[in-house]
């Protein structure tokens, strides 16, 4: 129980996790050894702790107004935003491929509709897969922050629509069941798990990092896009960050590869 | 700071805090003790940490992995405010049913 507790604590944000993980492991030491609550509720509490956090708004510290400008193509160097554009790329373009083959499925069970159609549907699809990822990246809405702003959420959503339609194929008694395990869902926790590189937010002044611990990983979201693969999300959600806090946008923002 | 949304969960931390500072352990057993309430981890630091982000309390020095938690000014203020409310309420509802019986 203690070690899938520790993994538990693992799954919280990782803002949070550094401000309060180790006072937490502690906490579940004690209550462990004083056999204070039983395990099972003891599970189930920190799960639903971890719901909590993941969705609860952590306000940043206080903007630090007058800073130097830090946005520069220095901070972001060239193999930092490969290694993005890659992890971002691969499971964006799996869930694309995923989501047409899925069309492609269902629509075999119309052999009366014609092929021309067929294959529109397909591609549109796999299309507007990606669209919709990026339209909901574009809204920068409070409903978006609540979906989007951690990537287990965004995983989890993920995970349940598309193992949600592959499984409707298995239980209809398809010959193509290995394609339950869904890609781009494995591809994506395995990069979650992996994480970001860090080189990027250990060069940045105090309040930088927090801006883009938030933000990093964004490349889950961008889902078929090529319109801002300059520097993952960061570049929208930065300057939104900077105007929220009062300062304003720095000019060497945009990069370019 | 005004207190929006408050849980009893949040009011038993404050109360709890209010004989003095505690760290997490203690908190549980304190609250515990007066209330009958046994909070998990998971929900005592969420509340903890909501407390925190308020003002309503603060992190004391610790030992690194146990650090006690203290009430600051204004959750001394705000924990009154609301058990004076509280009381009211308590006073009002209790007087009606006392009248009822």
């Amino acid at each position: 129980v203690r070690r899938l507790v520790g993994l538990i604590i693992r799954l919280y944000p990782p803002a949070w996790r550094e401000r309060y993980g180790a006072e937490l492991d502690a906490l579940v030491d004690d209550v462990v050894s004083q056999r204070t609550l039983h395990s099972f509720r003891l599970v189930l509490d920190l799960l639903f702790g971890v719901v909590r956090e993941r969705l609860r708004h952590h306000p940043g510290p206080p903007a630090q107004v007058g800073g130097p400008p830090v946005f520069g193509p220095d901070f972001f160097p060239y193999r930092d935003r490969l290694y993005r554009r890659v992890v971002g790329k691969i499971p964006s373009q799996l869930l694309n491929g995923e989501t047409a083959l899925g069309a492609l499925l269902v629509l075999t069970r119309f052999p009366r509709l014609r092929l021309f159609i067929k294959s529109q549907a397909i591609g549109l699809a796999g299309w507007q897969s990606g669209n919709v990822a990026f339209y909901l990246q574009q809204r920068d809405s409070f409903a978006f922050h609540i979906a989007f702003a951690g990537s287990w959420p965004w995983i989890a959503a993920l995970l349940g629509v598309v193992a949600g339609g592959w499984l409707f194929l298995w239980l209809s008694g398809s010959h193509r069941r290995i394609l339950v395990i869904s890609p781009s869902g494995v591809t994506l926790i395995a990069v979650d798990w992996l994480g970001r590189p860090k080189s990027v937010t250990d060069r940045l002044p105090p309040l930088q990092p927090q801006i883009l611990r938030r933000t990093r990983r964004w490349d889950h979201v961008r889902l078929g896009t090529s319109t801002f693969w300059t520097s993952g999300g960061e570049e929208r959600t930065v300057l939104s960050w900077m105007q929220a806090l009062g300062q304003p946008p720095p000019g060497a923002l945009h990069i370019t590869n | 700071v005004t207190l929006k949304g408050w849980s009893d969960r949040s009011v038993l931390v404050l109360a709890s805090l209010a004989s003095g500072p505690k760290h997490g352990y203690a908190l549980i057993e304190d609250i515990k003790s007066f209330s009958g309430s046994t909070l998990g981890p998971g929900t005592l630091y969420g509340c903890l940490s909501k407390l925190d982000d308020q003002g309503l309390i603060e992190a004391m020095p610790g030992d690194g992995r146990r650090r006690p938690y203290r009430l600051t000014a204004a959750g001394a203020g705000e924990l009154r405010r609301h058990l004076e409310r509280s009381q009211r309420v308590a006073t009002v509802g209790l007087d009606r049913l006392g009248t009822v019986g």
